[in-house]
């Protein structure tokens, strides 16, 4: 070897070299380069990142499946998650395609590898958290990130690891927070350049948010952004005494990118404790928010709070969808966010500058949002001891944690929506014990008990529905609905060929017409869908996945 | 907070320092709690289970921990089982409890609810609600009610005899020491008001098909698509939703009230017979 590095290669020998790279690189589609990532938009036989590209849209350039020859979908193949945890029941992650090999998490936090195209594994790696592990709702993992041969996933036992794509093998595995005191991991992480970016949720036990970079090669901390600022920091005077401590603001939604601006964004969590905040008196910066940090350093560039000091824990961690849109008759960068909280807001994104915010539900915590877009409170609408206080939206929120969709082909906005829902807030103390919960009260249904559960629905469409709600982004204003008659914990795809693929809690998988809202398609998949649909295309032929119960199913257009 | 409903009862950490006396051994297999255990347990569920289950333990739609019925337990042993073990699928964690500390958990609840023993240890009398009427009622003559001139099993059954259509009546007087909130029953109250409480699973649809029927019965189940019920031939329907003239769920009672049709007398008689009503016998 010591001889090679004194060796003088030639013109022709390197030009040679490096037509052997250009060809080998064109055949084995081996390495899934930032660049890659990046341009995710241009391979959509791929789907590379949680939410098909780092602009979050959830849409997809594959036309063949169309509002036309939907009714031809029939059912490929069956994943049935075979977890060695039979109480873990919301299979909630968005697979990753990368040429031909699938890649999911069958819950907690076992990585599967598929044959894309007949659902064969090609390798499972097992992990088994610490029984100290303590997520608040759930023992769930929301996917992987990839980059080079490399997948990473943050696991409910407060741990980011990475393995080998093509064996499963483990490379490292770093540990972000304690779990015996909250910090679990369940969004699918974020690739930005040669950074893997993470969060911990935990908003319901007083964990103090953070998103953190780690080096993809060594899993070595690059940077760390507190998203409760410590004695010093701006925004530390927006909590009273030392509620900062245990602020909460957890992350557990993946965030978005814009290599133009170099800026990447996430959405927060939460304050603590959730429903009393008695005792954190202020705004109580960053929870309920979004924050853009320059993806280098993990410098704050902006923030928006959607929810100051909120009581009705209205986590703000909803996808942030960026999108390049006419505004006001120019071009704008801007970012849709449908928040937890009821409203619809547009803002710009390389300014955090808010531009239109618009109830998408009924909502009476607020009267509305003043100019630069923070809520009017309406007074006495707080959680209270006893039998509490009557808000819209209820503690789901208007939507929750699936995803929207944007599609730049109709210019929609597509929400998943839980409409005329509320929810009694109850206030009670709150003392801060490590690792207990520390939420200070609760919501009470306003609906009589067992009115929907185990898939038998009684409720009437005033006591709350589902919908994917269609919104002109310009406006804010609701061109069409789709009503579902439970509520609806699926996320949203569209296509450039403006089909709308959606689930529910009803059992069904639904395609839809993105400009009209009517249904062209549906298949009865049996549980309910606790997750985001994707798509891909191996061998010129487009599938559709999502995910039902415990089963991941995949549809494509009967030959 | 990220996923919906409900949240379980915290987990207990190696800092609950409490100390119960007669480590080793489960509270309740080896005793009758003492107050010093129900105090214990109280101490605990208070420092552990109020976040989510509130401090009345009703906090959580469909449970109420106080109302000394648990859905997925019937033993003592088996409510301390569950602390401990958590149940999957839902909110409720394991806890590193001992068993004797899930067992004062267990007899602060059981000492909570309404028929726990009280003052000198007699039993509490049953909590069959009677909206004040200091009237006695006679079991006997409420049988020959419910059966006759109530027309009651025209709807409801009592052990296999009557109607599909209504709540089944045979283990109803169990339920009426059940707090409403966790699906108990007032007796007296919903023979008077019957709109006053209905539970979710006893509401009625209607519907009016395309050749212009008009169905009613008892609403099993319903989508976007599809509506399923018990129709009043007590026959399983399945309906297109598409297919439908009109779809109604009828949100109030579809018993009629007792208010004039049956005397005082008579409804304290049809209480205390339906208050007898406490356990489903087998088939023979």
């Amino acid at each position: 070897m010591s001889a090679m590095k004194t060796m003088k290669p030639s013109a022709t020998t390197l030009r040679v070299l490096a037509l052997i790279v250009l060809l080998t690189a064109g055949t084995l589609h081996a390495q899934v380069s930032f660049d890659r990532l990046l341009r995710a938009n241009d391979e959509p036989n791929n789907w590379l990142t949680y939410s098909g590209t780092t602009f979050s849209q959830r849409h997809s350039r594959l036309t063949q499946i169309t509002p036309e020859n939907a009714t031809r979908l029939e059912m490929q193949w069956v994943y049935q998650v075979a977890t060695r945890e039979p109480s873990s029941t919301k299979f909630e992650a968005t697979p990753l395609v990368a040429d031909g090999v699938m890649y999911t998490v069958q819950p907690p936090n076992d990585v599967v590898a598929l044959d894309a195209v007949t659902g064969r594994v090609f390798w499972t790696h097992p992990y088994t958290p610490a029984q100290t592990a303590r997520p608040c709702c759930g023992r769930v993992n929301r996917g992987v990130a990839i980059l080079g041969d490399t997948l990473f996933m943050g696991t409910i036992d407060g741990h980011l690891i990475a393995l080998d794509a093509k064996t499963g093998r483990s490379i490292w595995d770093v540990v972000l927070g304690k779990p015996e005191a909250g910090y679990a991991l369940t969004h699918a992480p974020l690739i930005v350049k040669n950074m893997v970016i993470v969060g911990p949720a935990g908003g319901e036990y007083g964990i103090r948010g953070f998103l953190a970079a780690f080096d993809v090669k060594t899993g070595k901390e690059i940077w760390r952004f507190y998203t409760v600022p410590g004695p010093g920091e701006p925004g530390f005077n927006s909590w009273g005494g030392d509620s900062w401590k245990t602020g909460g603001a957890p992350i557990w939604m993946t965030g978005s990118y814009d290599p133009e601006s170099n800026l990447t964004y996430w959405g927060t969590g939460n304050p603590g404790p959730d429903w009393n905040g008695d005792n954190r008196e202020g705004d109580n910066l960053y929870s309920d928010s979004v924050v853009a940090l320059d993806a280098d350093t993990g410098k704050l560039k902006w923030h928006f709070q959607f929810s100051p000091h909120d009581e009705f824990d209205y986590d703000s961690v909803q996808v942030p969808v960026l999108a390049d849109i006419a505004w006001l008759g120019r071009p704008r960068k801007v970012m849709f966010w449908a928040n937890r909280n009821g409203f619809f807001y547009v803002l710009d994104r390389v300014t955090g500058e808010f531009l239109l915010g618009k109830p998408f539900v009924e909502v009476n915590w607020a009267s509305g949002l003043d100019a630069k877009g923070r809520p009017i409170r309406v007074a006495g609408m707080t959680p209270q001891p006893g039998t509490g206080t009557l808000i819209s939206p209820g503690n789901q929120g208007g939507t929750n944690w699936y995803s929207p969709s944007f599609s730049p082909v109709t210019g929609l906005f597509y929400i998943p929506t839980w409409a005329n829902y509320k929810s009694l807030y109850v206030k009670q103390p709150a003392t801060y014990v490590e690792g207990r919960t520390f939420a200070g009260g609760g919501p009470r249904p306003t609906t009589p008990p067992g009115i929907r559960a185990n898939g038998v629905n009684f409720a009437t469409d005033q006591e709350g529905y589902g919908a994917v709600r269609a919104i002109e982004p310009a406006t804010g204003t609701m061109k069409w609905e789709f009503k579902m008659s439970d509520v609806t914990t699926s996320g949203i795809l569209t296509t450039a060929s403006n089909v709308l693929f959606t689930g529910g809690r009803e059992g069904y998988f639904y395609a839809l017409d993105a400009r009209t809202g009517s249904p062209v398609w549906k298949a009865t998949i049996g549980g309910k869908t606790d997750m985001s649909p994707m798509t891909y295309a191996v061998g010129g032929r487009q599938y559709v996945a999502v995910t039902s119960g415990s089963s991941l199913f995949t549809f494509a257009l009967r030959q | 907070m990220q996923r919906s409903h409900v949240l379980g009862c915290s987990a207990l950490l190696a800092a609950v320092t409490t100390v119960i006396a007669g480590g080793g051994r489960t509270v309740a297999a080896q005793h009758e709690p003492t107050a010093a255990d129900i105090q214990n347990g109280q101490r605990l569920f208070q420092d552990n289970c109020v976040g989510c289950h509130g401090p009345e333990g009703d906090l959580i739609a469909g449970v109420a921990l106080k109302s000394g019925r648990f859905r997925r337990a019937a033993s003592d042993a088996e409510v301390a089982s569950i602390i401990i073990k958590g149940i999957p699928s839902t909110g409720m964690p394991p806890n590193p409890f001992t068993e004797d500390q899930a067992s004062t958990i267990v007899a602060y609840l059981r000492s909570s609810s309404p028929g726990a023993p009280v003052g000198n240890g007699t039993t509490a009398a049953p909590a069959v609600r009677s909206l004040g009427s200091p009237i006695t009622g006679n079991t006997i003559a409420g049988q020959a009610i419910v059966e006759g001139k109530g027309k009651c099993l025209s709807c409801h059954q009592v052990n296999g005899v009557g109607s599909r259509l209504g709540p089944d009546l045979s283990d109803v007087g169990t339920r009426a020491l059940r707090p409403p909130a966790s699906g108990g029953v007032e007796l007296e109250r919903s023979l008077v008001e019957p709109d006053a409480v209905v539970a979710a699973s006893n509401r009625y649809v209607r519907v009016v098909t395309s050749d212009n029927k008009t169905l009613t019965g008892r609403l099993l189940n319903h989508d976007r698509v599809s509506v399923l019920f018990l129709d009043t031939n007590e026959r399983l329907v399945s309906l297109q939703k598409a297919s439908l003239r009109e779809f109604t769920i009828v949100e109030k009672s579809a018993m009629p009230s007792y208010a004039t049709t049956l005397t005082v007398q008579e409804r304290a008689d049809v209480v205390s017979y339906l208050a007898t009503l406490k356990i489903r016998s087998q088939p023979q």
